[in-house]
């Protein structure tokens, strides 16, 4: 049987199984609270999974795993806050909470939980609106990690490659609804817990163990491309050198922007409302945290270990390797053969580092591993997007379907078919995005999505959970104050987008407004969540309060001091 | 003690590796012992009933 024959065999058995258990979800599914919810009876397995196999997408194994391989084990940061705040915090301090008002104000949704805890259609519709508007971003980028493998894996065109892999999933997300989703999540949760933990044991044995792989590593440091030295990079087994640019990267936007910016996730969030109980979170804590350290932890020790790999087979590093791209193909090409690997052409001068961090992954893998790891990780991958992009449609077609049309629409219920019709506006546009956004955003474009709904929704959230005092008027100024200074920093202040969408330039004749050091490297969160939650506190004090009836409504069962 | 680094040339990411592994285990701890205790609760509950 031919390599691709074994492939597609196992792709076609992996969708085999999840038409099947998303027949079943669908059979068991007989109300939106089935669909949005689960029926509000998901076993915490499940919920610890699909949570996990939701929030950990290709994004995280393809785009930040490249960021490892070109920047180092600074990032492994990153899993720790994932954990700590991700896990946690989360489960602990906000799952419980979220579940339990939820289910006080028979909301089904984020959107619903907010515009239900604050008496306020408005801000359900604001929310949702948010939501749908920046959701395709995170979603074209995760289906852009997907279809990168996919391009190397199967040698197919990309673009056909983001249609597939779209249509794929809408397909289950419509038909299961949640409880699809959530038995999909668990089942792909394990293959990718498996092919994770073989993928880090198998990159470790090749470099003849931890000790010898991370000496190897530090072998490596005269070979960091000048400009990344410039940036701040002192080598892959240290941090970038503190208030240099890559310091502000690393800190700002990766470690805080998506450490915290996950307690402000709807499509997480809502996850919270899918157990019967609380006891079901505090055994959810032990599985994801498993979860995380399993597949996160072993991308970025993967993608950094890859240039030790790349050094010893080629004489470079990594992000030098994936410059070429043409060279690469052919060294798969000649790997899928089983012929020896070629040598690359003599390259003159130092290393630009310039290459496309998402090939770093794809291209290890198809190199360095025995084919079989492969169709394991294969597996691993397609399990990784699917389960996020699921997540995420589920997620935005219930925002514009069941919260912005159903309040416009005044159908408080909603309905599985307007659900079912935001689910498809949604794939759409990501597929879109997915299309026209530039190489090596997968990163970048996670860490802005993750800081928008930071800044713009948890200085509510956590309102909404812990203090009754909060004000209709407050939220509104957190989330609206919060959103316009992160769009406002991103347009105007911060390099990475300003320069790229050219509108600071247009008007103002320079990539950035203020170019002195640190600013243009200041992730947008950064600014907008203090911010988002000064507003909410200064302009609570400043405004009526919800109705006393209502906040008893919201806190029944849940202890509370008097506000 | 050079082991504690595990062969990171930066304290800092070495800490990062062990603050990853504590807080796994922190994590795992705290979910088998309010396993059994929500089990016991649970049996409790159904008890009284």
């Amino acid at each position: 049987m031919t390599d691709h024959a074994i492939i597609l065999t196992i792709i076609g058995a992996y969708l085999a199984l999840v038409i099947f258990l998303s027949f079943r979800a669908y059979l068991a599914t007989k109300n939106p609270e089935d669909y949005l919810l689960a029926g509000r009876k998901a076993h915490p397995f499940i919920m610890a999974m699909s949570y996990g196999a939701a929030f950990i997408s290709t994004s995280a194994i393809v785009g930040f795993g490249g960021m490892a391989g070109k920047y180092g084990l600074s990032l492994m940061w990153l899993p720790f806050m994932n954990i700590f705040f991700g896990i946690i915090i989360a489960f602990i301090y906000f799952g419980k909470r979220t579940r339990k008002i939820g289910r006080n104000l028979d909301a089904k949704t984020f959107p619903e939980f907010l515009g239900r805890r604050y008496n306020s259609s408005g801000l359900r519709v604001m929310t949702s609106g948010i939501m749908f508007f920046f959701m395709p971003l995170y979603c074209a980028v995760v289906l852009i990690g997907g279809a990168r493998f996919l391009e190397k894996l199967l040698q197919i065109d990309y673009n056909l490659a983001v249609l597939g892999f779209g249509v794929v999933i809408v397909l289950y997300v419509l038909i299961g609804g949640m409880k699809g989703v959530m038995y999909v999540d668990a089942a792909m949760g394990i293959v990718m817990i498996l092919g994770m933990l073989t993928l880090l044991g198998l990159t470790y044995w090749e470099l003849g163990g931890i000790i010898s792989a991370h000496e190897k590593l530090n072998e490596l440091i005269p070979l960091i491309p000048p400009a990344l030295v410039e940036e701040g990079m002192r080598g892959w087994t240290a941090m970038p050198a503190l208030n240099s640019e890559l310091w502000w990267v690393i800190v700002s936007s990766l470690m805080l922007g998506v450490g915290i910016g996950v307690l402000a996730q709807p499509q997480l969030a809502v996850r919270y409302m899918t157990v019967k109980s609380g006891r079901e979170l505090n055994r959810a804590v032990l599985v994801g945290a498993i979860f995380v350290i399993t597949t996160v932890g072993s991308a970025y020790l993967c993608g950094a270990l890859s240039n030790a790999w790349f050094h010893d087979k080629f004489g470079m590093i990594a992000i030098e390797f994936v410059q070429d791209t043409a060279f690469a193909d052919q060294a798969i090409q000649a790997k899928i053969a089983g012929q020896d690997l070629p040598q690359p052409p003599p390259r003159t001068g130092p290393s630009l580092g310039v290459g496309n961090v998402d090939l770093v992954i794809p291209v290890f893998l198809n190199l360095a591993l025995p084919r079989w790891m492969m169709y394991i990780f294969a597996m691993t991958l397609l399990s990784a997007a699917m389960t996020t992009l699921s997540a995420l449609l589920h997620a935005m077609g219930s925002a514009i379907g069941h919260d912005f049309f159903g309040t416009i629409l005044k159908r408080p219920q909603g309905s599985m078919w307007l659900t079912k019709g935001g689910i498809v506006v949604g794939l759409v546009a990501s597929v879109i995005l997915a299309y026209v956004l530039p190489g090596g955003v997968i990163a970048k474009g996670t860490a802005l999505f993750f800081g928008i709904c930071a800044a713009a929704f948890l200085p509510a959230y956590v309102g909404a959970l812990y203090w009754p005092r909060v004000t209709r008027a407050a939220v509104w100024w957190s989330m609206g104050g919060g959103l316009f200074i992160s769009i406002f920093w991103m347009l105007f202040m911060h390099r990475a987008e300003s320069a790229r969408i050219g509108l600071c330039q247009f008007l103002f004749g320079r990539p950035e407004l203020i170019s002195a050091h640190p600013v243009p490297f200041i992730d947008p969160m950064f600014i907008a969540l203090p911010a988002s939650a000064i507003l909410l506190v200064v302009i609570t004090f400043c405004s009526r309060k919800l109705p006393r009836r209502h906040i008893a409504e919201c806190f029944k069962d849940i202890k509370i001091r008097e506000f | 003690m050079m082991w504690l680094k595990l062969g990171m040339s930066d304290w800092m990411i070495a800490l990062a590796l062990w603050a990853n592994l504590f807080a796994v285990v922190g994590s795992i701890i705290y979910g088998i012992r309010y396993w059994n205790r929500d089990n016991d609760q649970r049996r409790q509950e159904e008890g009284k009933k």
